[in-house]
């Protein structure tokens, strides 16, 4: 009992006693990862899982072979121009992992600087940055992202762009509060009264100090860049024609076919739900375990527990008044 | 004999002094336990006054004044002030300790940031060491506050709870390079750790990992380490047990004798900071009631509210205790920002005239260095 | 509260003119100029204008702050200027089209609710039983699936198998209810089954936070009846934080309007958005934005108000 309290008190630094509690309190969110994971695994060993290579950045088309049923040749089936769809799927997995990572960290990036900077210089700068993001927040994401798509283009690097700066700025507003309570912090007073600058406790205090919330801006982020992605390319921007892309395929064959040919539209459905599933169900455990006070489910008084209370203390007043 | 164990032989009655002197005048010998003599390090006694001019004046504040404006309204139109320190002054040798007691929000705090230099005075002047540092900022900020530090009251939250103590006691060394080497900062750290009675192995821990008194140690130590001339001692003892409240004044008196400090020490406990001190002074309102030597304090006071504070605090002795007369204030403490016209306490003194109502009393010297503000005691 | 609510109002104008700046300057940004679009227009209609002209006759050859005061100005009188490629004014284009994004917003929110209250709730109430889990599963799955591809099955299959299909022209409700519900009571529950995915994971959340706290547990502990416990205490206190979340809600929820608009065509302001930035047709897509962002600010501001209202412990200084 008391070797556990200890080793949950203490600040988790090591990346192997987190995976361990992960794994022992939140089975599922373990499992999100390990999807999470394997579809990184497909993504990066792309080239050599799809029975289909890649030529020249373009997966060819076979049009005698266009828009057929799933068979043993072709596990997913074929779209309607005859590309293997279990190989587009798989290069898409690609798309989807660099969108996702980059996106994420870059989102992510964006709130820790903007939340950080305002909360540790503060004054007239802050009072400035908070009411643009009053404003900027007024308007609807998908509205701003939709704009910021038509001003800066198809293509991956747009897409980067337009999926994590909305989101990073909406983001830093969390990371502001949680900022400026340790900046008030005793110790990041005395560290000024000791001379540290604002960019000394910037990195000394306050950043190790949010460091769980920023994680749990990560985990939590990775869905949502997910989804919008394949929002964005309904709405007809994405990244480039050819680029394969879950979102992109979804969009532009599997709706068009999906009475005829109903599974072009089902594997890329399925397979931007499993990832966003396993992503919430990730960004759900990494919340529940660096942020106790959110979590659901435990230390709430149901009235079983509080009837065990009860009985337990009925049962040691008997045992006295028997003894 | 374990540590425990001692702490619980080491009862506040056994030095309180204020006890001991009514115990000998009841005729009762003091009791004093060598264990815990052994335990504090040092002689339990009432410290003996250090005779005025033996040692340079370190710090000279003069009609020190900090208000802070009180806005109103989207345009902050400024409606008043709240007059936190209104016109205090004192002066400090070096190796000497002023106590600074008073109820929350008589604006002690505010004395000691400002003599920190965390606040800019709104008037007054602050004289460190002969030099002006009213208004320095920047790098001479910087280089007084090599000289000069803090130590706070929240022991939970003075430290960084991801910052090791290693790491905590050499902050203000790195971040003013006072000692570069890595072997060399080490050593500083075990030095610094033994001096404040912790086991130097401490050193690779996390805060959570340590009692309020241990981590009031470890901040005592974070000051130790920049080598300061002066310590300003912000409540450090009122967050803590009573027994570990003891520990830490003794060690900072240890401290202070063998380093030659000179201590700002801020408390609202009048027997700890008598212990500790050469001079009180007692604040209500923003301003001195009454400054003098700790003894003639206790032994003499002549303002009415530190008779009244005197009375109220607990003598642990029960028997004594409920025989004394109590001087029971009534009354709320006025308001800061709007603060009686004439002397500050008069809406609570029960020896209030027309004139304390009308007529700021000033700190008077009634002889022997003993200051007080109150016409009833000032006569004329 | 009145006083408070006055401060409030006035403290929307400052907001109010940095949306204005941060839509114009979002808009100018756009590369691809409006004015060749207009050259190429008027060729089509076998008309001819300099490139000079059409910039003048948009009023985009002054400096981009002239611009900017003249838009605000126009904005201020209410006229948010002309579209570029219809001969209406940008007013009228809203106006027709604001009631149909309103009503399809709102009767998105209100099943949002009416969904997702009730079943956090019950996830709350009986924290980890097999309903709480099979609740919860299906709310993360809900959300997890991407809505146009729902939407579009809910299209299709209907029309296939029962030849049911969404009118396409838009009837007020005031004058066809059932045309009207016919039209927008499918969009409205797509949008609402899949926004409700993450409403029911907070509800829950929410509730559950205050069952943590002491008065509940000392309700318990005093022996008050389950139903007393759960809606005296703590559905009650719940209740502050819920509304919070579906004041932000109903601002995302007019956001991903655009989706489903687009999916069932319905001619609203998010589909108007959409193809006049896909024309460059700044003042409509301008008019637009500022708009929703009033829309969104107005809602804010109600759900604070209402906030204040419900909770006891907030002063209204």
């Amino acid at each position: 009992m008391s070797k556990e309290k200890k080793s949950s008190g203490k600040p988790r630094n090591g990346f192997v006693e987190f995976m361990t509690l992960l794994w022992r309190t939140k089975k599922v969110a373990f499992f999100g990862m390990v999807v999470l994971i394997l579809f990184i695994l497909v993504a990066i060993f792309a080239d050599f899982i799809a029975p289909q290579k890649m030529e020249n950045g373009l997966l060819s088309s076979h049009l005698m072979e266009a828009a057929q049923a799933p068979s043993l040749k072709h596990p997913l089936g074929t779209d309607a121009m005859g590309v293997d769809l279990l190989s587009y799927m798989i290069y898409g997995a690609r798309t989807s992992v660099i969108l996702g990572v980059s996106c994420t960290i870059l989102s992510t990036l964006i709130s820790v600087i903007i939340g950080v900077a305002s909360a540790v210089i503060g004054g007239k700068f802050d009072l400035f940055l908070q009411r643009f993001i009053d404003a900027w927040q007024c308007i609807p994401g998908m509205l701003i992202m939709l704009i910021l798509m038509t001003m800066l283009g198809a293509g991956m690097g747009s897409m980067i762009v337009v999926l994590s700066v909305p989101g990073g700025i909406g983001g830093s507003r969390m990371i502001r509060s949680a900022a400026i309570s340790v900046k008030d912090s005793g110790y990041c007073n005395m560290s000024k009264m000791l001379g540290g600058k604002n960019l000394w406790r910037m990195i000394h205090h306050v950043l190790p100090n949010i460091l769980p919330l920023v994680l749990m801006n990560l985990a939590n982020s990775l869905g949502g860049t997910i989804m919008m992605e394949a929002t964005l390319n309904f709405l007809g921007f994405g990244v480039n024609v050819g680029t394969p892309s879950w979102g992109y395929i979804l969009t532009s064959q599997g709706r068009s076919k999906m009475y005829t040919a109903p599974w072009i539209g089902l594997a890329p459905g399925l397979a931007i739900t499993i990832m966003v599933f396993a992503a919430a169900m990730f960004g759900d455990g990494v919340r529940d375990i660096l942020d106790p006070r959110l979590k659901g489910g435990m230390g709430s008084f149901s009235k079983e527990k509080i009837g065990k209370i009860a009985k337990k203390y009925m049962a040691s007043k008997k045992a006295q008044e028997t003894a | 004999m374990s540590d425990d164990k001692l702490k619980s032989k080491f009862r506040p009655d056994v030095i309180d002094p204020v006890e001991k002197k009514l115990m000998t005048q009841e005729g009762v010998e003091m009791p004093v336990d060598p264990e815990v003599q052994e335990f504090l390090g040092e002689d339990i006694r009432v410290r003996e006054p250090v005779p005025p001019t033996q040692s340079p004046e370190i710090l000279v504040v003069k009609d020190l004044k900090m208000h802070f404006p009180v806005t109103k309204g989207l345009l902050k139109r400024q409606v008043g002030s709240v007059k936190a320190v209104d016109g205090v002054s004192f002066t400090l040798r070096q190796g000497e300790t002023l106590g600074i007691v008073g109820e929350s929000g008589s604006g002690k705090s505010t004395v000691g940031n400002c003599v920190m230099r965390n606040l800019t005075p709104t008037s007054g002047q602050i004289l460190f060491d002969g030099q002006d540092v009213t208004h320095i900022k920047g790098k001479e900020l910087g280089e007084f506050h090599k000289r000069l530090t803090m130590v706070t009251q929240d022991p939970f939250a003075s430290l960084d709870p991801r910052m090791k103590v290693r790491d905590s006691i050499l902050e203000g060394v790195r971040i003013n390079k006072l000692v570069t080497d890595k072997q060399e900062q080490y050593d500083l750290v075990a030095r610094m750790l033994t001096l404040v009675g912790l086991n130097p192995k401490f050193s690779d821990r996390y805060p959570h990992e340590f009692s309020g008194g241990q981590r009031q140690r470890i901040s005592i130590a974070r000051a130790l380490a920049i080598n300061p001339a002066f310590i300003v001692c912000d409540e450090i003892v009122s967050a803590l047990d009573v027994s570990i409240q003891a520990q830490i004044v003794g060690l900072m008196m240890k401290i202070q004798e063998e380093l030659g400090l000179t201590y700002i020490f801020i408390g609202h406990d009048l027997s700890v900071v008598r212990h500790l001190s050469n001079q009180v002074a007692v604040m209500y309102l923003g301003k001195f009631m009454e400054l003098t030597s700790s003894d003639e304090l206790y032994e003499k006071p002549l303002h009415p509210y530190t008779q009244a504070l005197i009375s109220a605090a607990p003598i642990p002795k029960p028997k004594v205790d409920r025989q004394r007369e109590r001087i029971l204030l009534t009354g709320e403490v006025p308001s800061p920002i709007n603060p009686p016209k004439g002397c500050n306490f008069c809406t609570r003194c029960k020896y209030a005239t027309e004139r304390c109502k009308t007529e700021d009393p000033a700190l008077v010297d009634v002889g022997g260095g003993h200051m007080v503000a109150c016409h009833m005691v000032t006569g004329k | 509260m009145g006083k408070y609510v006055i401060k409030r109002v006035l403290l929307l104008i400052p907001t109010m003119l940095l949306v204005c700046v941060i839509v114009f300057a979002l808009m100018r940004m756009i590369p691809g100029s409006a004015v060749e679009q207009v050259v190429y227009n008027y060729k089509q209609n076998g008309m001819v204008i300099t490139y000079e002209e059409a910039e003048a006759k948009l009023g985009l050859d002054k400096p981009a702050v002239v611009q900017f005061f003249i838009w605000i100005g126009g904005l201020l009188r209410g006229d948010m200027g002309k579209c570029l490629f219809r001969g209406d004014t940008v007013w009228s284009v809203i106006s027709a089209q604001m009631p149909i994004t309103l009503e399809l917003g709102v009767m998105t929110l209100l099943l949002t609710i009416i969904i997702s209250i009730p079943l956090g709730l019950i996830c709350a109430a009986h924290p980890d039983s097999p309903a709480d889990i099979i609740i919860r599963t299906l709310a993360i799955v809900l959300a997890s699936v991407p809505v146009f591809w729902i939407g579009t099955m809910v299209l299709v299959y209907p029309a296939v198998w029962w030849g049911f299909s969404i009118p396409l022209t838009y009837v007020s409700i005031f004058d066809n209810f059932f045309a009207n519900m016919r039209m927008f009571l499918v969009p409205a529950i797509v949008g609402a089954i899949t926004g409700a995915g993450n409403n029911i994971r907070a509800v829950r959340t929410m509730t559950l936070e205050v069952m943590r706290q002491d008065y509940v547990r000392t309700a318990w502990a005093k022996g008050a009846k389950e139903s007393r416990v759960m809606y005296q205490h703590a559905f009650r206190n719940a209740l502050i934080p819920v509304i919070t979340l579906f004041g932000g809600a109903a601002a995302g929820i007019l956001g991903g309007n655009v989706v489903i608009e687009n999916m069932f065509n319905i001619p609203g302001i998010g589909q108007q958005l959409v193809t006049a930035l896909s024309n460059r047709d700044y003042p409509l897509a301008q008019g637009c934005t500022v708009i929703m962002a009033i829309f969104v600010m107005i809602v804010n501001l109600v759900v604070d108000l209402a906030y204040k209202w419900c909770d006891p412990r907030v002063n209204l200084e």
